[in-house]
């Protein structure tokens, strides 16, 4: 269990240059201020600038104005305290899912036992313990996601931010594995941020959902999710649920749909 | 025009196409087809061919002859499948050939002295082949007739290519490097680099092998399957090419007009070709022999003395003998 | 290699030698025009029993050894460079191309004369001729580098000796071994051109000798395949590198 956690985005701005034409504002003052240990959400349309916050957050993008903090250090860049998991796996087709798993403990210099002994307690919590000397190829697409999911874990991040990670998966599959994330944040206690177009996924996970539009990219209302916890797929069919639902889409595009 | 008309005169036409496009000529009234593979590219060294060409020897002797003036890799074996009925080699080639299988025999010497040679500039006191110890000498590369003479004139005076310094010029700059003096001697033809050397004022040496061992010099080859089918024609070539040999020993004249008739870029330097032809016609003939006489000759005790050096090189695999070798009915021998 | 594989080298092998048989055969050839296999067999056989065959194949396989190793070595380097800056690409290309298009046998005699007879000018001709696929290959397996892959490993916060290592060359991998297949057979050539141009040993000059100083054409023919099965031999080699070092993906 992790005691830090807080990520503070602060009137963050992001602008894209494009040639011949006026810079498109993917992101426009967006604040948001994620608590220790919470799980929030971020839904909207395309282009509402959700996947763009993501990428500042981890440290991959720098807005032109505003910050984000994480318990009150800056993200300037790549940080191991944040974990990343993208909408395709990524993970290196050459290596064994057991070696993509520690990469990241490589990468930081990590001796051979003690990426040997995180790695048994990665595997144990997304459950690959099997599959830990096959090759991506050889997995499905939700075990590779899986295997992305470990590697996000892998240095302990406080925050695990997710962009769309089950978008590629059949809605059945998806269930699953939002529940299968929902035990796995009940044993880390991380603090979680995924993006999604899925509004009963964002529903199932989410302390909080933050309902982002388009052109330029604003939070255009944050709902709360009140459901108690632990959370179950029966929970998807109560009222609390649908009135939740029924604000999210409310907020966004005319056409009501997050995608 | 009407169908079965235009049918008529497009079969005419076709056979016209195909009687005019019919292969070779006949022996009829051109006279029998010789293909004669020279070897080398067009040269004054060349000038009997062409004189009796001009002069219409071959033509009297009822021969239609074609002449192949090109660098040839493979002309021996050409010669021996019977693609060209006569060709130009000497004993380096002619004995590890026909010990090889090839079916070839050597009709009439041309070169009566080996005109591969060992040249340098006269300066560096390099008067016999016991000289050469301890020198530099330039080679074009350890291959051919030039390095098998190399190795006999070395032997003659008891050394092996390990008594000198072999240096290697495989773009045949050897004889620029013996100007520059870069190398004390080196392998080259009897009318080509002493003839440069002196004319750009330099005296030089030469040494034959031949006045040390007889290596048989390039001469008339033909397949037997040639010699037997053709051997009137053949006999007429020897005949006439002999003839104009005697005419220009004579009158070297003769042969360097003839030669620029036929090359007209050789016109360009009369004096440096006449210089080359004189060399060349100084290699005809036997060493000592009166100009002009025994022209074509076969040696056969050099012959002899040949199988015998080369099977010393381990280049005679399977044994063979003079008259494996050389046919003399062509010519008078000595 | 499984059984069916042999087997199926096995027969195309035996109806190559059976058509060289047959067209021996039918065209009546004589020996010193073309050999029939088992003529050209025996002589094989018996060149490399003599000792004749051995030192030439030595030799030989000494310039394509030390040729490949540094037409590789240079080709890795420059297709790195081509890769990774678009800066570089237009300064070197040009010359890399027209070097590429000006074919080897002209040049052979030029690099004879200035690095003489010896062991250095086949080097270079060697080199020369190997570094460009494998330059390209190199070049194409690097670009070809997945830019997700890239971006996962700079969030992990690989250094860019990181990213060479672990994501740049493994991912260039399979490019650049099929770029070696291509090179090691034209090193072969290259040294066999580069002989040509003027040597003391070496499997090109024992052709040249064969032919034109012995006559021995079945000495020939056999040197040939000598030659073939040493391409055949340097290519299997990189086959299996490459089984080794690419694997499954």
């Amino acid at each position: 269990m992790t005691s830090a956690g807080r990520l503070i985005a602060t009137d963050v701005s992001v602008a894209f240059q494009v040639p011949r034409s006026a810079p498109v504002e993917a992101l426009e003052g967006f604040s948001l201020s994620v608590e220790r240990g919470e799980v929030v959400a971020i839904i909207g349309p395309n282009g509402c600038g959700k996947s763009t916050f993501l990428r500042v957050a981890a440290g991959l993008l720098a807005p032109q104005r505003g910050s984000v903090t994480l318990d009150d250090r800056p993200i300037v860049g790549p940080d191991p305290r944040v974990g990343l998991v993208f909408q395709e796996p990524r993970l290196l087709p050459w290596r064994s899912v057991g070696e993509n798993i520690t990469y990241p403990l490589e990468l930081a210099g990590w001796p051979h036992e003690r990426r040997d002994e995180r790695l048994a307690a990665l595997l144990d919590l997304v459950g690959l313990s099997e599959s830990a000397r096959a090759r991506p190829s050889q997995l499905s697409g939700g075990m590779r996601q899986r295997a992305a999911i470990a590697r996000a874990l892998a240095l302990e991040p406080e925050v695990l931010l997710l962009d769309e990670p089950f978008s590629a998966l059949d809605a059945l599959t998806r269930e699953r594995f939002n529940l299968e994330l929902l035990e796995l944040w009940e044993r880390t206690g991380t603090t979680i941020v995924i993006v999604t177009h899925s509004i009963p996924e964002a529903i199932l996970l989410a302390d909080r959902v933050v309902v982002m539009t388009p052109r330029p990219g604003r939070v255009a209302a944050i709902v709360p999710i009140l459901a108690p916890r632990p959370r179950s797929l029966e929970l998807l069919d109560g009222a609390i649920v649908s009135r939740a639902a029924a604000e999210i889409r409310a907020h966004l595009e005319p056409t009501g749909e997050a995608a | 025009m009407h169908p079965r008309r235009i049918g008529l005169v497009a079969s005419l036409l076709a056979m016209v196409v195909v009687v005019g496009c019919a292969p070779g000529p006949s022996p009829s009234a051109a006279g029998t087809p010789l293909k004669v593979g020279l070897g080398y590219i067009p040269s004054v060294q060349f000038a009997q061919f062409y004189l009796a060409d001009e002069a219409g020897y071959y033509a009297a002797e009822g021969l239609d002859v074609t002449f192949q003036n090109e660098i040839d890799a493979n002309l021996v074996p050409k010669v021996g499948q019977g693609d060209v009925d006569l060709g130009m080699s000497d004993g380096t080639s002619v004995i590890p050939a026909v010990s090889q299988g090839i079916p070839i025999r050597y009709l009439a010497t041309i070169y009566g002295r080996f005109p591969s040679i060992v040249f340098g500039k006269a300066s560096s006191g390099i008067k016999t082949a016991a000289d050469l110890e301890g020198k530099k000498i330039g080679i074009p590369g350890r291959y051919g007739s030039s390095w098998i003479m190399l190795q006999a004139l070395l032997a003659s005076a008891g050394l092996t290519p390990d008594d000198v310094e072999i240096v290697e010029y495989p773009d045949f700059g050897q004889g620029a490097a013996v100007a520059q003096g870069a190398v004390d001697a080196a392998t080259g033809f009897a009318n080509n680099e002493p003839v440069v050397l002196e004319r750009s004022g330099t005296e030089a040496f030469v040494l034959h092998v031949d006045d040390a061992t007889a290596l048989p010099g390039p001469g008339l080859i033909a397949s037997t399957a040639t010699i037997e089918g053709k051997r009137d024609a053949v006999a007429g070539f020897v005949r006439a090419t002999l003839r104009a040999m005697k005419e220009i020993v004579a009158e070297p004249a003769k042969g360097l007009d003839a030669t620029i008739h036929a090359v007209p870029e050789l016109g360009q330097d009369r004096e440096l070709q006449a210089a080359i032809l004189a060399a060349t016609i100084d290699v005809w003939g036997r060493a000592g022999a009166t100009p002009g006489e025994g022209l074509g000759a076969i040696d056969r005790a050099g012959w002899e003395a040949s199988v015998e050096f080369m099977t010393k090189l381990n280049m005679v695999p399977k044994p063979v003998t003079v008259d494996d070798l050389v046919l003399g009915d062509f010519v008078t021998t000595p | 290699m499984s059984r069916s594989a042999v087997a199926s080298v096995a027969i195309s092998f035996a109806v190559f030698v059976a058509v060289w048989k047959l067209i021996v055969l039918v065209g009546g050839y004589p020996l010193f025009i073309l050999p029939p296999p088992e003529v050209v067999a025996e002589r094989f056989v018996r060149a490399w029993a003599d000792g004749l065959m051995t030192p030439h194949a030595l030799t030989t396989l000494q310039e394509i050894a030390l040729g490949f190793a540094v037409g590789a070595g240079a080709g890795l380097v420059i297709g790195y460079g081509l890769a990774r800056s678009a800066l570089v690409e237009r300064l070197v290309s040009p010359y890399i191309v027209a070097a590429q298009a000006t074919p080897i046998l002209a040049l052979a005699p030029l690099l004879a004369l200035w690095f003489g007879p010896g062991l250095a000018s086949k080097v270079v001709i060697c080199a020369l001729i190997v570094f460009f696929p494998i330059a390209v290959s190199t070049m194409v397996g690097i670009r070809s580098v997945d830019a997700g892959l890239l971006e996962m490993a700079r969030s992990f916060r690989a250094t860019r000796r990181q990213v060479l290592l672990t994501l740049e060359i493994p991912a260039a991998l399979p490019s650049i071994l099929g770029g070696m297949r291509v090179g090691v057979t034209l090193a072969v050539v290259g040294a066999i051109v580069g002989e040509w141009a003027g040597a003391r040993e070496g499997l090109g000059l024992l052709v040249n000798l064969a032919r034109g100083s012995l006559f021995d054409i079945p000495l020939m023919f056999a040197t040939l395949v000598t030659i073939a099965l040493l391409g055949i031999a340097l290519y299997l080699v990189v086959v299996v590198l490459e089984r080794r070092l690419v694997g499954v993906r």
